[in-house]
C-alpha cells in the first residue's frame, strides 16, 4: 500500500501553506490511547494520514453536525467549517452542538466550542464563506445541505484542483450523498486471474512471484491492489439520460423509488422553485416528481416513497437520517483520506420512510 | 412562523412513552443523542461501567475529565443538554442488569427497550425480560466496520434465543496449546496460562507443562522406553526420528523423571527467579515434548533456547513504518522478550507477594501482566518457529478486543432509532432485521434488510410450550440445584413451582417454606430417572414449561446440559451422544478456552473486550 499522500496534501506543503502545522513523526502515546480502538481497525498508517488530513465542512445543520463528529473524533489535523447561516428552532432538533440560545445566532460559530470538546486535537477554524478559502489546501471538500448549483460548480472546482469531494444533503427523513474521488489511489479487489493455459512466459514469472508472495503475505492481502479511480461529476451523475435504449430495460432496476424524491428536490433548487410554504412546497415536490418519473420512464405503481408522505421531506432533519448518512459519509471520507478499500461508487440515497439504503453507480456502465 | 410539519404528527405517537436504553458505550451514546433529538421525553439509562480513554475515539458524550466516571451518568447529564426542552427527563442507573432491582414490574413501564450492549449474557437477560413481559425489544450491535440491528417481538418475531448461535468463543484443543501450536494466538493463549499457573490461584493441574499423555504421541511412547532399554534397531526400524538430544535431558541424566515438573511448584521453590522459570519452561519443557517423536514427524520439531542464548536481532524483520510511528508496534527481539520477561516476572513476583490472598489476576490493561504475555507468547513462538508479534497486536489477541469506531456505531444507532419509530407509530409489521455490509450487494444495499423469523416454537425463552431436555445426573444432583442453577440461572424461570408429571408431586415451590425441606434431596429420591418428565411453571410470567431428563451417571451434582431440540429423533441421537461423551470423559482431555470454562457447565457467554 502506498503511503504516499495524495496530490492536494502535496501541493499543500510545497506552498508553504500551514507551515506552522508541523506533525510530529510519532504518534504520541496520547494518540495511541484515544485511537486505539480505530487503530485496531484500520492501522497505524493509516491513521497517520488521517493525523495529516485538512478537510473542509460547509453547512452544519442536522447532517452537518453528524459529519463532523465523525471526523473530529477519528483525529484529523485540522477542519475549516463554514455556515453563516443563522440558527434556527429547527436547527436545535437536529444539530446537537447548538446550545438553545444560540436560536438568531451563526451557525457554525455557535457550534465550534461544541464540535472542539470532542477532540481538543484537531485544529478548528470557522471561515465565512467558500470564496475566501483555497479548495486546493484540503484533503478533502464536504458540502452539507447545499443547494445544486453550488455543490455543482464547487465540484468541478475540486475535480479541477484534485480535491476528494463529497455533496450531500438531508430533507426531512431523506437524504443522498454523493462522492467523487477521482484521480484518488484506493486498495481495490484484484482482477480474476487468467487461466493457466492463456499465460505467457512474461506471465509465467508474474505467477511465480505471486507465488511466492502467497506464501509469505497472508492470502487475504494477495487479493488486493492499489489504484487509481476515476469518477464521474455531480452533473454526469445525476442528469443521465434514461431514455436512452440501453438504459430503458435496466433503469428500473438502478433508480430506487428513493431518487425521484430527491431529484425533484435538487430541481427545486437548480429553479429556486420552493417557497417556504409547506403545502405549496409539498405540491411543487409532487409535479416535480412526476416529472423524473417520466424522464425515467419509470411508473408511479412501482414507487414505495409516495406523495402522501412529501411533507416528511420538509421540516426539521430527522436525527437518524443525519446519523445514518453521517455515519456512511464519515466511514467513506476516512476510506478517502486514507486510500483505503473499496469507496462506495459514487450515491448513496437513504430513506427513512421505507427504511432503505441504496448506493448507485450513475451514469451506469 | 417555524415550520414543524410532520414533527407535530410524530410528537403525538411520542406522548407519554417510556424508553430504556441498556448500555451506554459506543451504540449507547449514538443512540441517546438520536432518541432525544426525535423526542422521546421519558427515558431510563442502564450501564454498571466507567469511563476509559479507549472510549474517547467514538462515545462522543464523554470528555477526558470523565475517565473513572460513570457513562450512565455522564451521558445522562449530556442527553439532558441536548434535549429539545426542558420538558425531558432521562434518569440513569449505574448498575448491572441483572439486578433484582429491575425486574418485570420495571420492564413492563417501557414501550420498548434498546439493547446497547457488548456481551451475550446480559442480551440474554435482557431478552428473557422482554419476552417474559411482552415488552418489544430493539437490539443493536457491531464489531469493526460491521453491524447489526434486530428488533423482536413476543409472539409476532424470533427473539435473541430461538436460533442457539453457538458462537462459542473460539477455543482451542488442549494439546495444540500445550505441544504443538502452529500459530501465534495459540503460544498467547499459552502464555495466559502460564501467568496464571505463576501468579493466579493455585491448580494442582499443571494445564502448561508438556502433555505427555497426548493422543498423537502415544504409540511411539513405548518405542522411546524401547529405545531407552538399548533396542536401538527395533527403533530405527519403527521409524522412529532422533530429537535433537545433544542437549542432556532430565531423563538422560538418570532422574527417570517420567512427567514434566508441576511449573507452580518449581517457580516457589526457586523464589520466583526468572532466569530458572525460563529455562524451565523454554528449554526443560521443550525437552520433554522433543521424547514425543511422533509428533515432530510430520512438523519442525521446536528448538529449545536457553536464556543466555537469546539473539538480539530479528532474523529477517526489518522495522516497519508502523512501528516509526508507535513504539508499541514494534516488534521485540529475541533478547528484548528476554529482559521483558525478567523484568515482567521480578513485578509480578512482588506485587504477588504484597498482595493480601497472593493472587493475581490477568488484565490486558495491566502493563507488567501484559509484557510478561508478550514476552511469553514471543519466546514460544520462535521455538515453534512462528513469527512475533508486537505488543499492540499481542493485546488485541489476547485481551480479545474488539475494534470498534465512531461511524458505525451512529449508522446502526440511527438504524435502532427509526425501529424504535416505527414500534411506536404502530408499524410493526415493516420491522425487519439490518446487517451492515462493508460493501454494497449487486442490489446497491449497503444496509441488507430481511424480515425477521418467525418465533421458534420449540425455544426455551419465547414459547409458549416449552420443552427442555436436561442432561443431569439424578443421584447427585438435589433439588436446590436444578431450581436454583438450572432453572432460575440458566433458564431464566423467575419464580418456579416444579411437579413431577407423572405423580404430578410437587417439588418445588415458588411459595416461601413450603417446600424447603425438599431441597437437599437427590431427584433421584422423588422418582427421576432417566427420561423422567417435570412440569416447570414461573409464577411470575404465567409461562409454563416441560423438562425431560437425560440420566448422565458420570456427571456431579453441579453439572448439567441444556439441550433444546425434543423431537423423538432428538431424544435417540442424544442418547447416542451421550453415551460417546461418557467414554471421551474418560481420556481427561480438556478444552482451553479463554474462559477456562468445564465444558459441562450452562453456557453463559461472553465477549466482552
Amino acid at each position: 500500500v502506498s503511503s504516499t499522500m495524495a496530490r492536494a496534501d502535496d501541493v499543500n506543503v510545497a506552498n508553504g501553506v500551514n507551515a506552522a502545522d508541523t506533525i510530529s513523526d510519532t504518534i504520541t502515546q496520547n494518540e495511541a490511547a484515544v485511537y486505539d480502538r480505530q487503530i485496531r481497525l484500520w492501522g497505524i498508517e493509516a491513521q497517520n494520514k488521517l493525523r495529516h488530513s485538512r478537510v473542509l465542512l460547509v453547512g452544519l445543520k442536522g447532517l452537518g453536525a453528524e459529519i463532523a463528529k465523525n471526523l473530529v473524533l477519528c483525529g484529523l489535523n485540522s477542519m475549516q467549517i463554514i455556515d453563516s447561516e443563522l440558527v434556527t428552532e429547527e436547527d436545535t432538533l437536529s444539530n446537537f452542538f447548538l446550545a438553545k440560545d444560540s436560536v438568531g445566532k451563526e451557525r457554525a460559530a455557535s457550534s465550534l466550542a461544541g464540535v472542539q470538546e470532542l477532540n481538543p486535537l484537531v485544529k478548528l477554524s470557522c471561515a465565512k464563506t467558500i470564496e475566501e478559502v483555497d479548495l486546493s489546501s484540503f484533503s478533502l471538500v464536504v458540502l452539507a445541505d447545499q443547494p445544486y448549483n453550488l455543490v455543482k460548480e464547487i465540484n468541478e472546482k475540486c475535480r479541477a484542483a484534485g480535491v476528494r469531494f463529497i455533496g450531500s444533503s438531508v430533507y426531512g427523513w431523506v437524504g443522498y450523498s454523493f462522492f467523487d474521488f477521482n484521480g484518488h489511489e484506493f486498495i481495490m479487489k484484484k482482477e480474476l486471474p487468467i487461466a493457466l493455459e492463456t499465460l505467457e512466459d512474461g506471465d509465467e514469472k508474474k505467477k511465480t512471484e505471486d507465488e511466492e508472495k502467497e506464501t509469505t503475505v497472508e492470502d487475504e492481502e494477495d487479493k488486493w491492489e492499489t489504484k487509481t479511480l476515476s469518477f464521474p461529476s455531480y452533473e454526469e451523475a445525476l442528469n443521465v439520460d434514461w431514455q436512452v435504449k440501453k438504459l430503458a430495460r435496466k433503469a428500473r432496476g438502478l433508480l430506487p423509488s428513493s431518487y425521484f424524491p430527491v431529484r425533484a428536490l435538487l430541481r427545486a433548487e437548480e429553479s429556486s422553485l420552493l417557497t417556504g410554504n409547506e403545502e405549496r412546497d409539498v405540491a411543487r415536490i409532487t409535479e416535480l416528481w412526476v416529472g423524473e418519473l417520466e424522464r425515467c420512464n419509470q411508473n408511479e405503481d412501482n414507487q414505495t416513497i409516495l406523495p402522501e408522505q412529501f411533507d416528511y421531506l420538509f421540516g426539521p432533519q430527522l436525527s437518524a437520517t443525519c446519523a445514518i448518512l453521517g455515519g456512511f459519509i464519515g466511514q467513506e471520507s476516512i476510506k478517502a483520506l486514507t486510500g483505503g478499500k473499496q469507496p462506495f461508487r459514487n450515491l448513496m440515497i437513504y430513506s427513512a420512510l421505507d427504511s432503505t439504503t441504496r448506493v448507485c453507480d450513475f451514469p451506469p456502465k | 412562523s417555524v415550520n414543524m410539519g410532520w414533527r407535530e404528527k410524530e410528537a403525538a405517537k411520542l406522548a407519554g412513552k417510556k424508553v430504556l436504553m441498556v448500555g451506554a458505550g459506543g451504540i449507547g451514546c449514538e443512540l441517546l443523542k438520536n432518541i432525544v433529538l426525535a423526542g422521546f421525553r421519558d427515558i431510563h439509562v442502564i450501564d454498571l461501567d466507567t469511563i476509559d480513554v479507549s472510549n474517547l475515539n467514538r462515545q462522543f458524550l464523554f470528555r477526558r475529565e470523565h475517565v473513572g466516571k460513570s457513562k450512565a451518568e455522564v451521558s445522562t447529564a449530556a442527553g439532558l443538554r441536548m434535549a429539545p426542552d426542558a420538558e425531558t427527563k432521562i434518569v440513569y442507573d449505574h448498575e448491572s442488569i441483572f439486578s433484582e432491582k429491575f425486574n418485570y414490574e420495571f420492564f413492563k413501564q417501557f414501550v420498548f427497550v434498546l439493547n446497547a450492549l457488548d456481551n451475550k449474557a446480559a442480551r440474554n437477560h435482557v431478552n428473557r425480560m422482554c419476552m417474559a413481559t411482552r415488552v418489544p425489544l430493539i437490539d443493536g450491535g457491531t464489531s469493526g466496520y460491521y453491524g447489526q440491528v434486530h428488533s423482536m417481538i413476543r409472539g409476532k418475531t424470533e427473539c435473541y434465543e430461538c436460533d442457539p448461535k453457538d458462537e462459542n468463543k473460539k477455543s482451542f484443543p488442549g494439546c495444540t496449546i500445550r505441544n504443538t501450536p502452529s500459530e501465534h494466538i495459540h503460544c498467547t493463549v499459552w502464555s495466559k496460562h502460564v501467568f496464571n499457573q505463576l501468579f493466579g490461584e493455585l491448580d494442582i493441574d499443571d494445564d502448561v507443562s508438556p502433555d505427555m499423555d497426548d493422543e498423537e504421541a502415544k504409540e511411539k511412547l513405548t518405542v522411546v522406553e524401547a529405545m531407552e532399554t538399548g533396542d536401538d534397531d527395533e527403533a530405527v526400524a519403527n521409524g522412529k526420528t532422533t530429537p535433537e538430544s545433544g542437549k542432556s535431558t532430565p531423563e538422560e541424566n538418570g532422574k527417570k523423571e517420567e512427567k514434566p515438573g508441576n511449573t507452580r511448584a518449581m517457580a516457589e521453590e526457586s523464589g520466583y527467579d526468572a532466569e530458572l522459570i525460563f529455562n524451565k519452561l523454554f528449554v526443560d519443557d521443550i525437552h520433554y515434548l522433543l521424547k514425543m517423536a511422533n509428533l515432530w514427524k510430520e512438523r519442525r520439531p521446536p528448538v529449545p533456547v536457553p536464556f543466555a542464548e537469546l539473539a538480539t536481532e530479528n532474523v529477517g524483520l526489518c522495522e516497519s513504518t508502523a512501528a516509526k510511528l508507535d513504539p508499541q508496534q514494534r516488534v521485540w527481539t529475541p533478547a528484548e522478550n528476554g529482559a521483558e520477561f525478567r523484568k515482567a516476572v521480578e513485578t509480578l513476583r512482588e506485587r504477588k507477594a504484597a498482595s493480601a490472598d497472593g493472587i493475581l489476576t490477568w488484565d490486558k490493561d495491566d502493563d507488567a501482566a501484559m509484557r510478561f504475555v508478550a514476552a511469553c507468547a514471543n519466546i514460544r513462538a520462535g521455538i515453534f518457529h512462528i513469527a512475533p508479534k508486537s505488543l499492540f497486536e499481542i493485546k488485541s489477541m489476547a485481551g480479545n478486543i474488539i475494534p470498534a469506531i465512531a461511524t458505525t456505531n451512529a449508522i446502526v444507532a440511527g438504524i435502532m432509532t427509526i425501529d424504535a419509530l416505527k414500534i411506536v407509530a404502530g408499524h410493526e409489521d415493516k420491522l425487519a432485521s439490518a446487517i451492515l455490509m462493508l460493501n454494497p450487494n449487486y442490489r446497491g444495499q449497503v444496509v441488507v434488510p430481511s424480515p425477521p423469523e418467525k418465533p421458534n416454537p420449540a425455544c426455551f425463552t419465547c414459547s409458549a410450550k416449552r420443552e427442555v431436555s436436561l442432561r443431569l445426573n439424578v443421584e447427585k444432583m438435589t433439588v436446590g440445584t436444578l431450581r436454583d442453577k438450572i432453572l432460575m440461572a440458566a433458564l431464566g424461570v423467575g419464580a418456579p413451582d416444579v411437579m413431577e408429571a407423572t405423580t404430578s408431586k410437587v417439588i418445588v415451590s415458588s411459595e416461601e417454606g413450603e417446600t424447603d425441606g425438599l431441597m437437599g434431596d437427590t431427584l433421584a429420591a422423588h422418582g427421576l430417572s432417566m427420561g423422567g418428565r417435570l412440569i416447570v411453571e414461573d409464577f411470575d410470567s404465567g409461562a409454563e414449561m416441560r423438562v425431560v431428563v437425560l440420566q448422565a451417571a458420570s456427571f456431579d451434582e453441579h453439572s448439567f446440559v441444556v439441550v433444546s431440540d425434543v423431537s423423538e429423533e432428538g431424544e435417540e441421537q442424544m442418547m447416542m451422544k451421550q453415551e460417546m461423551e461418557e467414554v471421551v470423559i474418560g481420556k481427561k482431555r480438556k478444552t482451553m478456552d479463554e474462559n477456562e470454562m468445564p465444558a459441562k457447565k450452562a453456557r453463559i457467554e461472553g465477549e466482552e473486550e
